[in-house]
């Protein structure tokens, strides 16, 4: 036991998220563009407009090239967009909102984050909120994030609850109850006596 | 399984019904075919400087990951669940390399006598990050998203050495406070 790294998402889950977003974000330029208002600029300026935006649709379009490094910090980043997520949802429910969660709000909250709003994207989401599940399970009893805890549920995979951390970390609620367990095993925690 | 410190690869019966579970070890085929391989496999995470622990598990989850396939559909079963297998090991030692900075303060906190009791479980890991100030807890942040110090530094406006240093001694101070309320 010891520190252990948040949620990596696989190499190949980001890279068909983040292609994804570029075929999206592509698309919508192509959208904008379309709908564009009718007043016309000068020609050339319309000349270069259209190929800049053919370059760049292509370039959103395109599928990158595979480089280790640029493919762990994609991933990076991907794991930071989840781990954000499920910490603000932690603020909210310290301030009272709900703390139950599922696999479903995963796919919720990165639709929105990402920008994946289509319906062919939900199968992709799912599968990004299914390693999640799967690397949740093989945590302990629960994961410790900065903000608070994420516990999985033992019973139904893709469940687990937020704990999220007081405001004032010395007002941790765990102080008093982890003394006791400690002191009734000579230092090594017994579970049983850890209140739930 | 009966003897997972055997440098040996178990037979199929010697394991339990809990272990084969946890690994979705569903094959017996497979999982013989690790057993042919497992001399060479473990050789060859040694080669890369991991332990026979991290060998037997990546194997294990190769064989777990090649029985939900079709196995009629693999020409070369051994060299197919080998293929797999060396895969897990890279990403294993990518990983290893991107957490750097993560592993080497638990490898420092493991010889440290107060912290490595506290790490030890993971309620009390929850614990230490519940009292980490605001500062130790964006390293801590940092950390556990793959971040090194080196990375944090501009970041967070000071050396990687003195975070270092900030995170490892509180974490000790935090892991001694614990012990001390026993």
């Amino acid at each position: 036991m010891a520190f252990k790294p948040f949620f990596p998402p696989s190499a190949e889950i980001t890279s068909q998220l983040i292609r994804r977003m570029g075929k999206r974000r592509a698309m919508t330029l192509l959208e904008e563009a379309g709908a564009a208002p009718a007043s016309e600029p000068a020609d050339d300026d319309a000349e270069t407009s259209d190929e800049l935006l053919t370059s760049i649709v292509a370039a959103l379009s395109s599928e990158p090239e595979s480089n280790p490094e640029a493919d762990w910090r994609e991933q990076r980043w991907l794991s930071g967009v989840i781990y954000h997520f499920l910490g603000f949802q932690a603020g909210r429910a310290r301030r009272g909102g709900r703390n139950e969660f599922s696999s479903a709000d995963i796919v919720e909250g990165m639709r929105d984050r990402l920008g994946l709003f289509h319906a062919e994207d939900a199968q992709l989401l799912e599968q990004l909120a299914g390693e999640f599940s799967d690397w949740l399970r093989e945590q302990d009893n629960a994961y410790a994030a900065g903000w608070g805890n994420i516990v999985p549920d033992r019973y139904e995979r893709g469940r687990f609850r937020l704990e999220p951390l007081p405001k004032a970390a010395s007002e941790s609620p765990l102080k008093p109850i982890t003394a006791k367990a400690l002191a009734a095993r000579g230092g090594l925690v017994n579970a049983d006596l850890i209140e739930q | 399984m009966s003897d997972l410190s055997s440098s040996d690869w178990p037979h199929w019966n010697a394991l339990t019904s809990t272990f084969r579970e946890s690994y979705s070890l569903t094959d017996e085929s497979v999982y013989n075919a690790a057993g042919d391989i497992w001399e060479s496999a473990l050789k060859f995470a040694r080669s890369r400087n991991l332990d026979e622990s991290e060998a037997r598990e990546a194997l294990l989850r190769a064989v777990a990951s090649v029985s939900a396939q079709d196995t009629n559909a693999i020409k070369t079963l051994h060299s197919y669940l080998f293929r797999a297998y060396a895969n897990l090991i890279n990403r294993l030692l990518t990983r290893q390399q991107h957490y750097a900075s993560l592993e080497s303060i638990n490898q420092e906190l493991s010889s440290d006598p107060d912290a490595a009791a506290v790490i030890e479980h993971d309620i009390l890991l929850t614990e230490i990050v519940a009292r980490m100030d605001e500062e130790m807890r964006k390293i801590y942040e940092g950390l556990i998203l793959g971040y090194s110090f080196a990375e944090l530094a501009p970041k967070l406006g000071k050396p990687a050495n003195s975070l270092r240093s900030k995170f490892s001694k509180g974490v000790k101070r935090i892991a001694r406070e614990i012990r001390g309320s026993e």
